[in-house]
């Protein structure tokens, strides 16, 4: 964590720059219930705490694995206490524990894929025929369609 | 039963070439009778070189497991092969 994100409140503004997230996705997930109300300054100020920031770093994730915010609204509710959350809750996020295993052993194969290929391309005494080739392959289906 | 060798090569690969002929040289010397001797293209195969993990070429697979990636010189591999024709 560096110095920025170490502070103890956020601003909107910063939040959004922190995160890449817009204000009103901030609003709307405070709307929902998706993030609690968020902590206010005297003069009404929305003020982000770092949990806030751990919260909505968590939602960034699991919007990544295409999870909806109906199934993160549950499993944050796993997250913040997982000791009483439901067995409904409890079974989701087994099920999406899988889905996630599942979604790293795709990007492990293709890590290893485009580590073959970039290693093929290093071995090579001139550029990178294997991309040559593909380019010439797309060029051709290309010319194919016209 | 014959012991399987495959050699994952690739055209492109600038030692595949010296690879090949490495292990013909020493399965005709080990005897071809004890030796299945299969040569794939990683770029062909490569969902098959992928899941036996290959990241380098040339490479070996013994019977089925990746041994080497990449290949070592003529003297370890005949010397690795001779164990496996051991009783």
């Amino acid at each position: 964590m560096n110095d920025s994100e170490s502070r103890a409140e956020y601003k909107i503004g910063e939040v959004t720059a922190l995160l890449e997230i817009s204000a009103d996705t901030l609003r709307y997930y405070e709307k929902i219930g998706l993030l609690p109300p968020v902590h206010r300054s005297v003069s009404g100020i929305r003020c982000y705490l770092p949990k806030d920031i751990s919260r909505l770093r968590f939602i960034q994730r699991a919007k990544t694995m295409n999870f909806s915010l109906d199934e993160i609204s549950r499993l944050m509710k796993m997250r913040e206490d997982p000791q009483r959350a439901r067995l409904d809750v409890r079974q989701l996020t087994q099920a999406k524990l899988v889905e996630i295993e599942r979604h790293l052993q795709d990007l492990t194969t293709l890590r290893n894929e485009l580590t073959l290929l970039v290693n093929l391309c290093h071995s090579a005494n001139d550029g990178c025929p294997i991309l040559d080739d593909i380019q010439e392959k797309g060029g051709r289906l290309n010319n194919l369609k016209k | 039963m014959k012991v399987q060798l495959e050699l994952f090569t690739a055209n492109i690969c600038s030692h595949c070439a010296e690879a090949k002929n490495i292990m013909m040289q020493v399965v005709e010397e080990l005897g071809e009778d004890h030796f299945e001797l299969i040569f794939v293209d990683v770029v062909e195969s490569l969902d098959h070189a992928v899941e036996m993990g290959v990241l380098l070429t040339p490479a070996l697979a013994v019977n089925g497991k990746l041994s080497w990636s990449p290949l070592p010189g003529r003297g370890r591999i005949l010397q690795s092969l001779k164990k496996e024709l051991e009783p």
